[in-house]
């Protein structure tokens, strides 16, 4: 009796584990965040979002080894994002499961109690995976890692070679980027591309796209404590600005404007900024021609190269399945199928290991810049420079005054950088009263 | 004879209809005005949550009175708009109607026409408003300069006065129409024995119209400047989307067009996320809304007594 008992036992636990190993593709710790799950997984993740490119390409490199996760998405404006979160928590309504945070409003967004910090448990995100530049545009006040970068977006200087060879008398990248080692070096050249050109060819489409970059370059804080550095941190911006207009280096066109995408199709512009993103969404659409001629090359900026944009996701407090959530991030940001994927789109994923494990991946070359290798010198060269500038909570209204001063600066040739400095100062202590301006 | 149960059935048929209605309105209306009474007497910050909300009385109201200087800035802008667009509407609107109105063939056409601006999404007119007056690409630069009578393109949307000069042209193209059918309906009202007495009496036209007909317009008038205020606190659209594109700053150049309203959104969503602060803003909104019609109304009826 007890023989058969024990043989009954022993058959019951081998076919038990039998059975786990042959069904073991439904076996997994739901606790264990670290693995993968099983390949018939069943989900549905909620996002909203405003890159389709972006999310088609990921979902559906995602659906091929979780072919039953399904995705409820929603166009959002990325401008929205704040107002949107805000007022989904304000009236208790449901947050996406997966939560997007453009760089413009991340600082307050991510003060948002909706986030789950990725670097404690069950996540355990080591945010070391991800290029060291990202950490401060990842974190929170309180030092929660709230999202991964979806891509990364660093920016140099896109230059047409045919307008350069004319106008500059070369179109060899090395020789620009010794051309031009400061912005004054830049607005003297561009003083004499205007009046060779007799008006008609600029360096730039506007005071804005230098702006982008001088305020970016440094790394130099913004807010420190209670105190907005504006005469440490942004004069020689607002110097830099009058003398790109007294000289006539930037031609007038308001920046995302549809005269300024039409530019990238024009022969009146001879730089441009150029982040990873700006190729797919700038370059391409508006120059048709540049597929045929290959007309573009990407350079350093002069006084170094940024971080222009960016997008993270993670995973809201009020996510239905977390363990799938994390699986998707880790599979977006972290995983070499995701750089992969992201590849076939000209975009970079934030993780280091895609790239150490398959360096061909950081390789991407687009018609329109001709042979040159744009993945090599982003991830390669521009990467490893750009020293990235501290996020703070109020970054968004000091953005949004600086372009309030630029413009004023761009429409009155008699405003002195003093006067844009006073104005700048005026207008921050009326909108943020807490803060002392200096 | 009815029954006593019928009787009682008959009382409740009127309040079984009518309650969706007051249940709505106390639910999407009175409870939400009530609420945000609330919110504006507290220090409510979405970021910090709804946890760390606290009452502060009539802080938020001492505030916008003694600190906020963009408040007056705003409402300073949403008044000088509207101490220009309203005369244009009013008198605008009853020119073109009183044109129309004896037309017989081509009438509907522009009435039409004219109508159309006003059905048209104000998101679309924001948009096509900044391709227009665009300074370096915009058709109405292109027209200018290709007849001579500009030698450099206008930037239109880049300085304070002509920023302002396009929202009033935009706010006047889009809702002309809308006074037009109005005064049109208005017109059918006046009784044409009445002036056509007067034309044998010898009156002119311009005296006809200014002592019979204008007279019968004066309660649509009073209507329509009223319902104009209203709407004129509330103008928002068609500034924001005008200066909507990603570098543009709120309200326009040197926030010229900045209204209350756009100053409202952006103080409680956009720049800020004080949910108390921006309430507060809302019900002095509102409460100037109140008096400004009410000062209006008395001026316009007393003129009339």
């Amino acid at each position: 009796m007890t023989k058969r008992v024990k043989k009954a036992a022993v058959l019951g636990l081998s076919a038990a584990m039998a059975m786990s190993v042959m069904g073991g593709i439904t076996v997994f710790a739901e606790d264990d965040y670290s693995g993968g799950l099983p390949s018939d997984y069943e989900g549905t993740l909620t996002m909203w979002g405003w890159d389709d490119t972006w999310f088609e390409c990921v979902t559906k490199a995602f659906n091929e080894k979780y072919p039953n996760v399904k995705f409820e998405y929603t166009p959002m404006a990325n401008g929205d994002t704040l107002q949107k979160y805000q007022t989904a928590i304000a009236a208790g309504t449901e947050l996406p499961d997966i939560a997007w945070s453009i760089i413009d409003s991340r600082a307050k967004v991510y003060e948002l109690d909706m986030w789950e910090d990725l670097s404690a448990e069950p996540y355990n995100l080591d945010i070391n995976e991800v290029y060291e530049y990202l950490h401060s545009k990842m974190v929170n006040s309180k030092g929660a890692v709230c999202g991964i970068e979806q891509c990364l977006s660093p920016a140099g200087f896109a230059y047409r070679k045919d307008l350069a060879l004319e106008y500059l008398g070369t179109d060899n990248r090395e020789e620009l980027e010794a051309m031009f080692p400061t912005w004054e070096a830049f607005i003297e050249k561009g003083a004499e591309v205007y009046e060779k050109s007799g008006g008609t060819v600029y360096m730039l489409q506007g005071i804005a796209d230098a702006q982008q970059f001088i305020r970016e370059q440094g790394g130099k804080s913004w807010i420190e404590g209670d105190v907005i550095k504006a005469t440490d941190t942004l004069q020689k911006s607002l110097e830099l600005a009058c003398k790109l207009r007294d000289n006539n280096v930037c031609d007038k066109l308001e920046a995302w404007s549809p005269a300024w995408y039409a530019s990238f199709g024009e022969d009146n512009h001879i730089f441009a900024g150029c982040a990873t993103w700006s190729v797919p969404f700038n370059i391409v659409p508006n120059d048709p021609e540049g597929e045929k001629t290959g007309h573009w090359g990407l350079m350093n900026a002069p006084e170094g190269n940024i971080s222009w944009g960016g997008t993270t996701i993670g995973i809201s407090k009020t996510c239905k399945d977390k363990r799938l959530a994390w699986e998707f991030v880790k599979f977006a940001t972290l995983s070499t199928e995701g750089a992969q994927a992201l590849n076939t789109i000209g975009f970079f994923t934030s993780a280091k290991k895609p790239y150490e494990e398959k360096p061909e991946l950081a390789n991407w070359t687009s018609p329109w810049f001709g042979e040159q290798d744009l993945g090599e010198m982003f991830i390669g060269e521009i990467v490893p420079n750009i020293q990235a500038r501290p996020m703070n909570f109020d970054d968004n209204v000091i953005h949004e005054t600086l372009n309030l001063v630029t413009t004023a600066l761009n429409n009155d040739s008699g405003m002195t950088a003093e006067d844009a400095m006073n104005q700048l100062k005026e207008e921050l202590e009326m909108r943020l009263a807490d803060y002392t301006v200096e | 004879m009815k029954s006593k149960s019928g009787k009682k059935m008959m009382w409740k048929w009127p309040v079984l209809f009518l309650a969706p209605y007051f249940i709505s309105y106390f639910l999407f209306f009175v409870y939400p005005t009530i609420y945000s009474f609330f919110i504006s007497l507290t220090d409510w910050d979405t970021v910090m949550g709804i946890a760390s909300r606290k009452f502060v009385g009539l802080a938020n109201y001492v505030k916008i009175f003694t600190k906020d200087k963009l408040f007056f800035k705003s409402l300073g802008n949403t008044f000088s708009f509207m101490i220009i667009y309203i005369p244009i509407l009013i008198l605008g609107g009853i020119a073109l109607a009183v044109l129309l109105y004896k037309l017989t063939k081509t009438r509907r056409l522009f009435q039409t026409i004219n109508v159309l601006p006003y059905i048209t999404t104000p998101v679309a007119i924001g948009m096509i408003f900044s391709f227009m007056f665009d300074w370096s690409t915009g058709i109405v630069n292109n027209i200018l300069l290709k007849t001579g009578l500009i030698q450099e393109g206008i930037n239109w949307l880049g300085k304070p006065f002509t920023a302002r000069l396009v929202v009033i042209f935009l706010i006047v193209w889009k809702n002309l129409g809308y006074y037009l059918l109005i005064y049109l309906a208005a017109l059918s009202t006046v009784p044409e024995d009445i002036q056509e007495a007067a034309m044998v009496d010898g009156a002119n036209k311009w005296q006809t119209f200014w002592k019979i007909t204008f007279p019968y317009l004066r309660p649509i008038t009073v209507f329509l400047i009223l319902t104009s205020i209203i709407s004129g606190f509330q103008l928002f659209d068609e500034p924001y989307l005008l200066f909507s594109n990603m570098n543009s700053v709120l309200g326009g150049p040197d926030r010229s067009c900045m209204t209350s309203m756009m100053y409202f959104f952006d103080s409680t969503f956009k720049s800020s996320t004080k949910l108390g602060y921006g309430a507060a803003v809302s019900y002095t909104i509102f409460v100037i809304i109140l008096v400004v019609s009410g000062i209006v109304s008395k001026i316009i009826n007393r003129k009339e007594d």
